[in-house]
């Protein structure tokens, strides 16, 4: 069996929770008017792609709630049983907005485990469960709308033709592709102009690789010999700074020696001056003579001066008691002279006479003449002894000058003495450095006269001096040599690299275009090829359609002698029927009555469901609106004989009678609608 | 009309049965066109495919040329 099994309504318009079970082939969904029997098959359609017409899911849900839900379980074509679960919930205090959710899952017959197929939980999209339903099911929403869901009223609408059609039969969706095919092979064709200069240009850099390749194939050549040439520079540069080093260290000891020899010949006359000063001196002895006859004769003198000034002395104090005795008599004698007429004397207190006094002033003027006369005598004696004195004393100083001068001369001799050793040692020290450097210069080069050297190291560093400039200006050629070459293989690997990338690039971009060529040839013939299918879907099924309407009408009208044929226009589908007493086509649409269009629609609409599917099941609403008691019952019983889906599901507020099929009845309970099982 | 009837349709015409895959894609181009179609937002108000229709069917169509036969197609 395939079809829907169970629809399960939750708060769906009057439904709070309502289970429709079905079963395989016929199956009648019957009650009243208003009973909600409608309702079923827009849950049907809300499942099934989310929405019904143009009713947004709030408008579905049960009055006072903010949710509305329905599952639909079915058997697929492919034999797989399906849960479909959809919800639309209104949050709290929204009054538009509504959050749906979606889940398909499958299970095969023999198992209970089911496996999701989508879901908007895992973040699946409409278009994938729409995808995943016409897999299951064979149909789209607007197969649904047109060969599915057969809705009340407008079954005979068809009869007028419909685009709608081209939808359902693929002719739109071919046209569609045929288009995008032929697009997107312009495009690729667009861009494959360009293959020609692409492939030129692919040839004019291999070319220019090959020129590269060569030139740096010289260049290599070229820079070996530039870099083996700079080697031997080197080479020879280092031989020569070798050579150099030994004439640096020759030089070196040649500057020493003439170093000794400079410092030997400043010592030697250091000490000729030395000589010659200490001799300008005097011999030694006779300094030393000097300075003994100088001390001897100034202590000599000193003896006369010492004896000069104690006669002097000697004079000064008879000087001295001379002179008292003078002025004693002085005294004497003026006090007589002053008691000339006599008197007492002031000294004595005795009374003198005139006469006494004049016996006695005589003698002392006498005696005082004699003593002048004395103390004459003693200052010349005294004069003279101050000449000794004075004569004594020059004498002296000019012999104490002496010593000291012979003393210092003998002195300075000495120290010119020492000045002489010292620079006798200096001599002797230089010498014998003089003469290890002369031995060091000859060890150095034995092969060379002594007095050559001075030459011999001047033409070797002549000689050096002049190797270095050359080889130092071959090194320096050698290396911008090498850097020049160096610098063009790099630029010559710049440009090979860039031929490389260039050449790759515009391989890529050939192999691109040639793919892009290749594939645009595919996507003409397929744009052709739908060229073909959209012909063939449009005409095909049209024919096809109209020859089935035809024999599904002959069927469901119970009557062969009415029409002679039923044809669709393959143009606008509009359905023409060739009536037996009028012999010629007429539009459907204008065919007799209410009920024979009925008919007619309902046979082309069963012709299409079948032209477009096989689909698991079928939904008819009221499909036998406007017919008879009678009639209504044959047709009933002829739509169940019909084998165009597995599961039909019918509609219809008629009375049944005895109609065969699985039976549930729709009733309304208050504001409630809620399915009443019924028999098979 | 499904999938395979398309591609048995569209093997039936020569030039395209000539070339390998070529049906089977187009089959997957003309479903997934399909599914396009279905929904009243990819069409126009004269019920022509929409830009983003029609980019969404060009993007898929090229997934397919990259993972069909066409992929690496031998160059003529």
């Amino acid at each position: 069996m395939s079809g829907i099994t169970s629809i399960r309504l939750r708060n769906f318009r009057r439904y709070e929770d309502e289970t429709v079970v079905l079963q395989g082939g016929l199956n009648f969904l019957e009650g009243e008017n208003n009973a909600g029997k409608t309702s079923v098959l827009y849950a049907c359609e809300y499942a099934l792609f989310g929405r019904v017409g143009a009713l947004a899911p709030s408008a579905l849900m049960h009055p006072k709630t903010r949710t509305v839900g329905v599952e639909l379980c079915f058997v697929g074509r492919d034999g797989q049983h399906y849960r479909l679960q959809r919800i639309h919930v209104k949050p709290p205090k929204s009054k538009t907005t509504v959050h749906g959710h979606f889940t398909l899952k499958s299970r095969a017959p023999d198992q209970e485990a089911e496996t999701y197929i989508v879901s908007s939980d895992f973040d699946d999209l409409e278009t994938d469960l729409a995808a995943a339903l016409q897999d299951a099911l064979g149909f789209t929403r607007r197969a649904w709308q047109l060969a599915v869901h057969h809705r009340q009223g407008k079954i005979a609408d068809i009869l007028e033709g419909s685009t709608q059609l081209d939808m359902v039969l693929g002719v739109t969706s071919a046209v569609f592709v045929e288009e995008e095919f032929r697009a997107m092979a312009l495009e690729r064709e667009k861009a494959a102009r360009d293959l020609p200069a692409l492939e030129a240009k692919l040839e004019q850099l291999a070319e220019e690789r090959e020129g590269r390749v060569s030139r740096k194939a010289v260049l290599g050549a070229e820079l070996e010999a530039a870099q083996k040439r700079a080697a031997e520079v080197a080479e020879r540069l280092q031989s020569l700074d070798a050579r150099r080093q030994s004439v640096e260290q020759l030089a070196e000891l040649v500057s020493a020696q003439w170093e000794a020899q400079s410092e030997t010949d400043e010592a030697t006359a250091d000490l000729r001056r030395a000589e010659e000063a200490r001799d300008a001196l005097g011999e030694k002895s006779a300094l030393d003579a000097t300075v003994d006859d100088s001390a001897r004769r100034e202590t000599a003198l000193e003896g006369a001066r010492t004896t000069a000034q104690q006669a002097q002395r000697e004079l000064h104090d008879e000087a001295k008691t001379l002179a008292a005795a003078r002025g004693d008599l002085e005294g004497r004698l003026r006090r007589r002279q002053e008691l000339e007429g006599g008197g007492q004397c002031d000294h004595c207190g005795q009374e003198v006479t005139a006469e006494h006094l004049a016996a006695q002033i005589p003698p002392l003027e006498a005696e005082l003449t004699a003593l002048n006369a004395q103390i004459g005598e003693v200052d010349n004696r005294a004069d003279a002894a101050q000449a000794t004195l004075d004569a004594a004393e020059e004498a002296w100083s000019a012999a104490r000058l002496a010593a000291s001068e012979a003393r210092g001369v003998a002195e300075r001799h000495g120290a010119a003495q020492e000045t002489v050793d010292a620079a006798s040692g200096q001599v002797q020290t230089t010498r014998a450095a003089l003469e290890a450097a002369k031995s060091a210069v000859i060890a150095a080069v034995p092969d060379i006269d002594p007095d050559a050297i001075a030459t011999h190291l001047q033409t070797e560093r002549e000689s050096v001096t002049a190797d270095g400039a050359r080889l130092d200006a071959d090194a320096e050629h050698a290396a911008e040599l090498v850097e020049r070459i160096s610098t063009e293989v790099g630029e010559v690997d710049d440009a090979i690299a860039r031929c490389d990338r260039d050449s790759a690039e515009a391989h890529t971009s050939a192999e691109k275009l040639k793919s892009d060529a290749a594939v645009a040839k595919r996507l003409r013939v397929l744009g052709k090829g739908f060229k073909s299918v959209q012909r063939d879907l449009r005409e095909g099924a049209s024919a096809q359609m109209g020859e089935r309407a035809f024999a599904i009408h002959k069927h469901l009208s119970g009557d062969d002698r009415e029409l002679k044929a039923l044809d669709i226009d393959p143009k606008k589908y509009a359905v023409l029927v060739t009536p037996k007493d009028v012999g010629s086509k007429v539009p459907a649409a204008l065919y007799q009555g209410g009920g024979h269009r009925l008919l007619l629609g309902l046979a082309v609409k069963l012709a299409l469901a079948e032209q477009i599917g096989p689909f698991p099941f079928v939904l008819l609403d009221e499909p036998t609106y406007g017919l008879d008691g009678a009639r209504k019952l044959a047709l009933l019983e002829r739509i169940s004989e019909l084998e165009v889906a597995g599961q039909l599901i019918l509609i219809t507020h008629a009375d049944l009678g005895d109609a065969k099929g699985h039976r549930q009845r729709v009733v309304r309970d208050g504001n409630h609608s809620r399915i009443v099982g019924g028999a098979p | 009309m499904d999938e395979r009837a398309i591609q048995e349709k569209l093997a039936a015409v020569d030039d395209v049965a000539a070339h390998p895959g070529l049906a089977e894609l187009g089959a997957a181009a003309f479903a997934y066109a399909n599914v396009l179609l279905d929904d009243d937002d990819n069409l126009t108000r004269i019920g022509n495919p929409t830009g983003d229709a029609r980019a969404k069917l060009r993007a898929r169509i090229e997934e397919l040329l990259t993972g069909s036969a066409l992929d690496g197609v031998e160059l003529e």
